[in-house]
């Protein structure tokens, strides 16, 4: 998979736009850090399962926008050959996280290679703007900006 | 640093929250201090900059660790040390019934399996840190005072013991400590349950502005009662910057920090310390020239005078790396000797030196290490019908705080209730576990296979409808005093220099768990008032986990370690006096939280710094 194949298929996955998760003036090259993980041999990625993920991506991203969430569900979410590494994927960019692929993230089990990426890939972790909040440890407010209402992010 | 040739006026054990504070103070009055601190520094933090320090740390560091962390627990910003181990959450956890023999012949695997010898049969919940700044890294900043009755539960609701001071003689002590700490609250606000302030007093800062959550709670909880208590929200003074007051001497408070910026993270820390921690006033210790401290100086014993039985020294042992062996043996001396090591690590101490007296030194009344106790916590936990916006803001910024006085104290534990910014972080683990319930179910069998989630637009709709109207409320349950809570030096189990470790026999009686009883109720008429939907289920800290009446209750560590070198009226029923001075070794004080006879419901950081500059100006006068 190359980079600009994790991009446009992160944004399917995620919701945002490719724009956002890889901006034209990008200074925090998360994307990239991101796209790292998937070529990381301690992260025991099948490269069966990275190839076949990437072909079927190849083969729905051209779909119109108003028909693409349909075709991911059908042809990656519900595919069970590819969708645990789908979800790594929507890990990575909402907490920054890589999830042992060989467990459910739920099951907390132990040993696992579960990590954070990256104290940058933590503080970009999009879980924390989605709620209209900042990452814990890493406020850019001001005093007193809890006391208003944020803006959530729109959802196209 | 060789310090075996010098002699200080004041020895302290300990450069944690009570150390630095009376280092701050006895150096300002001039007089010339040794500190020795266990843990390793803080980068600047050093008697002579000129100096090598062996290992540091700093508050950048921290951070990257803490971002590092999968489980950002309390701990994860500080790195375990095998010479001078501390507790972690690997040491809640579920006591076997008989315990199982630990395995302690290898310290360093065996600290990594927990520090705490736990004999429960309730695990004790609460951790601390030993290094330079002590446990204020991870305190939430909450700075509250006692209330009168607190001080007096014997002779009001006969129930355990009453402190031998009352709230007028600390009143002017915990204006000092506010002062110092640096808080932020409302003076009209605080005057609940006959509680006090001086004519004209302020708080040094305007009380920090409530988030939507405490507004929404505030408006449906106003006129609402629990068991014959107010459930009114309320400001929780806070030891973190906000805007300064106009003092009583018309100047303007300033500490040179800035303010609290939101980072919701006020434990495990404050990335840009607007809030309070004990290195401030070390740093300003050292400042005046008076203070040497040394660090990676392990204390394991005092020894005593035979003629005039007061202490002569107290013995370190050193170390270069955090896992390696030790470098030396050394003895400290001094004129006074204080011991502010943490009220687990204090009394282990005390009972540790036996070599001269059998039961330990400053133990005539065999009340050291005793009297354990915390605010074990009840957590309620549910979703508000509109969204409240949590995990802004500092972590939390108002309380209940009517629960904590009344009749039933005769009967039943009272309790103040925090209402937490955090969202479900703390009960369950959010945003982590809610966002992976939605991306990637576990299986009915709980295996490790896929499963099949939503994603897209779906699943950002979900986070936003799901974590906006996340909350939680703890409630800080009073436990008294009680024989079947005691920490002893283990006969067992070492760390890596060869110091026992903590053993630790923790229960709750009934007075508590009755607490428990009362706070699992209140959280339902509360969740009833707000309209919100209750989740409270199995917390993802279950470790102390037990059954009363037949119902399970999960009790969370408050952090608040209390009781173990207890002050009282007479040599017979404590261990110190009023002033923290030992009653058997004149030239010996123990301060901390250990000091406390008993809890009380507030978080007991303010008071305790209180008590400790009342120990300072007793120790300047005994000069």
């Amino acid at each position: 998979m190359t980079l600009d194949e994790f991009v446009s298929l992160s944004s399917a996955l995620t919701g945002y736009p490719a724009s956002t998760l890889k901006p034209a003036r990008d200074t925090q090259m998360i994307a990239q850090t991101l796209y790292e993980q998937l070529n990381l041999p301690s992260n025991n990625i099948p490269s069966a399962q990275l190839d076949l993920l990437t072909l079927v991506w190849n083969q729905i991203s051209g779909t119109p926008p108003p028909q693409l969430e349909a075709a991911v569900k059908e042809k990656i979410i519900d595919n069970l050959a590819i969708t645990r590494l789908a979800q790594n994927i929507i890990y990575l960019w909402f907490f920054g996280i890589w999830y042992d692929l060989s467990k459910n993230p739920a099951s907390f089990t132990s040993p696992n290679i579960d990590h954070v990426v990256s104290p940058l890939a933590y503080k970009n972790g999009l879980v924390w703007g989605e709620m209209g909040a900042h990452p814990m440890g890493f406020s850019t407010g001001v005093f007193g900006y809890w006391e208003n209402v944020p803006q959530l992010p729109a959802i196209n | 640093m060789d310090n075996s040739t010098k002699q200080y006026d004041v020895v302290i054990v300990g450069g944690g929250w009570a150390g630095s504070l009376l280092a701050y103070k006895l150096s300002s009055a001039n007089k010339k201090v040794l500190v020795l601190e266990a843990g390793i520094a803080i980068d600047g933090l050093i008697t002579n900059p000129d100096e090598n320090q062996l290992e540091t740390g700093s508050r950048a560091e921290f951070m990257d660790d803490f971002f590092m962390a999968m489980a950002k627990t309390p701990e994860s910003p500080y790195v375990q040390n095998y010479n001078a181990p501390r507790p972690a959450v690997l040491d809640i956890r579920p006591v076997t019934s008989p315990p199982a023999p630990e395995d302690c012949a290898d310290p360093i695997k065996s600290i990594n399996n927990g520090y705490f010898i736990q004999k429960g049969p309730i695990p004790f919940g609460s951790t601390y840190e030993r290094r330079g700044g002590g446990t204020s890294w991870h305190w939430l900043g909450t700075s509250l005072r006692m209330m009168p009755n607190d001080f007096k539960m014997k002779s009001v609701y006969n129930k355990a013991v009453d402190w031998p001071l009352t709230y007028e003689d600390l009143s002017n002590y915990y204006d000092e400590a506010e002062f110092e700490i640096g808080v932020s609250a409302d003076v009209d606000e605080q005057k609940i349950h006959g509680i006090t302030f001086s004519d004209g007093y302020v708080y040094p800062m305007a009380k920090i502005p409530p988030t939507i959550l405490d507004n929404t709670m505030d408006k449906a909880l106003a006129n609402v009662t629990f068991d014959g208590s107010s459930l009114k929200v309320t400001g929780t003074p806070a030891g973190r910057n906000g805007v300064p007051n106009q003092l009583k001497d018309g100047s303007f408070y300033d500490n040179g920090r800035r303010q609290c910026q939101g980072n919701t993270n006020c434990t495990p820390i404050c990335p840009i310390q607007a809030k309070y921690d004990a290195t401030i006033s070390m740093a300003k210790a050292l400042m005046t020239g008076n203070v040497d401290i040394i660090y990676q100086a392990v204390a394991f014993n005092i020894t005593i005078d035979e003629a005039t039985k007061e202490v002569n020294g107290v013995e370190y042992k050193t170390y270069d790396k955090i896992d390696g062996p030790s470098t030396g043996t050394f003895t400290a001396t001094g004129t006074k000797y204080v011991i502010a090591a943490h009220a687990i690590e204090a009394a282990k101490l005390l009972l540790m030196s036996n070599k001269q007296l059998p039961n330990g030194v400053a133990n005539h009344s065999l009340q050291v290490g005793k009297n354990l106790m915390d605010h074990p916590m009840y957590l309620g936990w549910g979703l508000m019908p509109k969204p409240v916006y949590p995990f802004r803001g500092p972590l939390s910024t108002s309380g209940i705080e009517g629960p904590r006085d009344g009749a039933f104290r005769s009967e039943r534990a009272s309790f103040r209730i925090e209402i937490g910014n955090e969202g479900w972080n703390w009960p369950a683990g959010a945003p982590y576990n809610q966002v992976i319930d939605m991306v990637s179910p576990l299986p009915p069998d709980k295996s490790g296979k896929p499963t099949i989630g939503i994603f897209g637009s779906q699943l950002r709709k979900n986070i936003q409808s799901v974590f906006t109207r996340q909350f939680r409320i703890g409630f800080l349950i009073e436990q008294l005093p009680d024989d079947n809570c005691y920490i002893v030096p283990s006969k067992t189990c070492v760390d890596n220099l060869g110091v026992p470790r903590p053993e630790i026999h923790y229960s709750f009686d009934n007075y508590t768990m009755e607490g428990f009883k009362a706070a699992a109720a209140a959280t339902e008429t509360i969740f009833k008032a707000v309209d919100a939907d209750n989740k409270t289920g199995i917390p993802v800290g279950d470790g102390g986990v037990f059954t009363y009446e037949g119902v399970k209750y999960y009790s969370q560590g408050a952090g608040h370690v209390m009781g173990t070198h207890r002050m009282g009226f007479t040599n017979e029923d404590s261990v110190t006096d009023a002033n923290m001075k030992s009653w058997d070794h004149d030239n010996l004080y123990l301060v901390g939280c250990g000091s406390f006879p008993t809890t009380a419901t507030s978080n007991p950081t303010l008071t305790m710094a209180a008590l400790t500059f009342k120990a300072a100006d007793a120790i300047l006068k005994s000069f």
